[in-house]
């Protein structure tokens, strides 16, 4: 009689963890993808064309780097950190103007940690003065200088939420997300502990589109609210494949420059974790991530309303893809300084005559180059 | 007897909590010495390393001028400071070592005596680079080991056999070190 009983109550218990897992697997929320199912996917799956910006090269307008790209009112706004600038040019590449007041003076700022635009204000944070500077949108006139509240650590990047509130992405481990009111200029909200390792100093675009939050070693993708709350948007969900709480809890962290270089070689390799994120976006028609996974950079491109999911590291066509910025209808993508050669980003076969024209007068001695793609209605 | 004795424990009760704040303090003033040492001491073994090393003689020009092309020999007939820096170096420690350049030297735009190297700094930067050409070597190395693994900024000044004569590896925690080495450069690059 016990052995039935406990045969019954086996059997139970499988009928409960099975009912979990279906449960599990039914997450509306949750983007299923089979990293190891690469597919042959044309540019022309996702893209219905593309346009090169060449960004006008002069001595006023030279870029050392790309950090930041955002495209406000068709004027390309962009933050050079190793410059400590910031640039505007219009929709076609020709330079406006820049914001490069480092100095000790009013209004001037030491470095440069990361930009925004809202309203008409581009706003400037400098992580070493604790302060917001605020300029004009338009020109690039400077407005008024914000001191921020001090904290534990340091401010790294932020976003406008809306008229009331910032939200603050920080050095600060105990709580690393800080929501700030403009009204009160005082923190009134501050959550999100992660612990300092090898993730932790990986850069990442942390606010990579309207309102939504990533991190390198997380599946999840957390949208902030109105009020300040953070809530899970989706999870990407790669089945067996999965980081394990035990893989991210165990991650080291490097004691030297030497050995930093050496676990991003391991990581990169998948020996650490089975993969990273590098980059996140979206819009309502996809939800998009970047991953590194065995020395490779996978795009995983999920069409929300086919549920398709197209994972590749480049297009059918030889095409790489490094976005910077996202809207509904098109994004904005560059060649990055480890790519030399353009054919990598822009390959004939995926642009038409007049861009083929550009293409051929390109040369090393320009600004980096942006490439705009548009998505397939 | 009783408030003596409870004043007493107060007393030491305070004064334990005081001396335990100031080592805390004095501890973390130590580490924070221990790390300026190592970084200074590191400094020194890589001037060290590099003192009277030959740069590699090479075919060289300013900035896109390609057709002028003259060598790394020629150039070092007379002393010239060259200042060394990488596309990873920090960039606020080539920031400040230029605001140092400009105090110190107000007209080092056009000056001759002072070179700017740097053998990975994006080619659009090759004419105008904190106001000076770029010195663009064939070999696209001085041959110097300093230029293997972390690369800090660094200034030499060789002699007409291209042995590095003097070297000076910048120190992001102290810049007054390099106001004080090219204050004394000055002197001989008159």
């Amino acid at each position: 009689m016990n052995k039935y009983i406990f045969i019954l109550y086996l059997t139970f218990l499988l009928f409960l963890f099975q009912g979990c897992k279906e449960k599990q697997s039914a997450d509306p929320n949750s983007i299923k993808v089979d990293l190891n199912n690469r597919q042959e996917i044309s540019f022309f799956d996702i893209f219905s064309k593309i346009d090169i910006i060449s960004l006008e090269t002069n001595d006023s307008s030279l870029i050392k780097t790309i950090s930041k790209l955002i495209v406000n009112n068709d004027t390309l706004y962009i933050h050079d950190y190793n410059m400590s600038k910031v640039l505007a040019f219009n929709k076609d590449g020709n330079y406006l103007y820049q914001i490069n007041n480092r100095g000790m003076g009013p209004g001037e700022y030491t470095s440069t940690s990361d930009f925004s635009i809202f309203n008409d204000s581009l706003s400037i944070l400098s992580a070493i003065d604790n302060k917001l500077y605020i300029y004009d949108k338009k020109n690039g006139e400077f407005i008024r200088d914000i001191p921020l509240p001090l904290i534990k650590g340091a401010y790294k990047s932020f976003t406008d939420l809306d008229d009331k509130t910032i939200t603050f992405w920080t050095y600060d481990y105990d709580n690393r997300l800080k929501i700030y009111s403009k009204s009160t200029s005082e923190i009134i909200n501050e959550k999100f502990p992660e612990k300092d390792n090898i993730f932790t100093n990986i850069g990442i675009e942390v606010f990579p589109y309207n309102r939504h939050f990533i991190r390198v070693y997380d599946n999840r993708v957390y949208k902030i609210t109105g009020n300040g709350e953070i809530i899970e948007a989706y999870k990407w969900d790669f089945g067996k494949l999965n980081n394990t709480p035990k893989m991210i809890e165990n991650a080291p962290s490097a004691k030297s420059r030497d050995e930093f270089m050496e676990l991003i070689g391991r990581l990169n390799a998948s020996e650490i974790v089975n993969y990273y994120f590098t980059s996140g976006g979206g819009n309502s028609q996809y939800a998009y991530t970047m991953l590194n996974r065995k020395n490779k950079l996978l795009n995983i491109f999920h069409h929300k309303s086919s549920k398709k999911t197209y994972i590749f590291d480049q297009t059918l066509e030889k095409s790489k893809l490094y976005p910077l910025f996202w809207s509904d209808d098109y994004m904005i993508g560059y060649i990055p300084p480890i790519v030399s050669d353009f054919n990598e980003i822009i390959p004939d076969d995926i642009l038409d005559e007049e861009n083929i024209q550009i293409k051929r007068n390109l040369s090393e001695y320009d600004n980096p180059i942006l490439v705009k793609y548009y998505f397939k209605m | 007897m009783n408030i003596t004795k409870t004043v007493s424990l107060c007393l030491s009760f305070l004064i334990t909590i005081s001396v335990c704040s100031c080592n805390s303090g004095r501890k973390k003033q130590t580490e924070n010495e221990n790390i300026e040492i190592f970084i200074h001491n590191t400094i020194t073994e890589m001037e060290n390393e590099n003192m009277g090393k030959q740069i590699v003689n090479t075919k060289v020009y300013f900035g896109t001028d390609s057709i002028n092309q003259t060598t790394l020999h020629e150039l070092t007939n007379i002393p010239r400071l060259f200042f060394y820096f990488s596309n990873n170096t920090c960039p606020p420690c080539i920031d400040q070592s230029v605001e140092i350049i400009k105090e110190i030297f107000n007209d080092y735009e056009s000056n001759e005596k002072i070179i700017f190297i740097s053998p990975d700094y994006p080619l659009r930067y090759s004419n105008n680079c904190y106001g000076k050409k770029l010195l663009k070597l064939k070999n696209e190395n001085l041959g110097l080991p300093i230029e293997d693994g972390f690369q800090p900024p660094f200034f030499i000044i060789t002699n007409m056999d291209m042995k590095v004569e003097s070297i000076h590896v910048v120190n992001k925690m102290d810049f007054e070190r390099t106001r004080e080495y090219l204050v004394r450069i000055s002197e001989i690059l008159i």
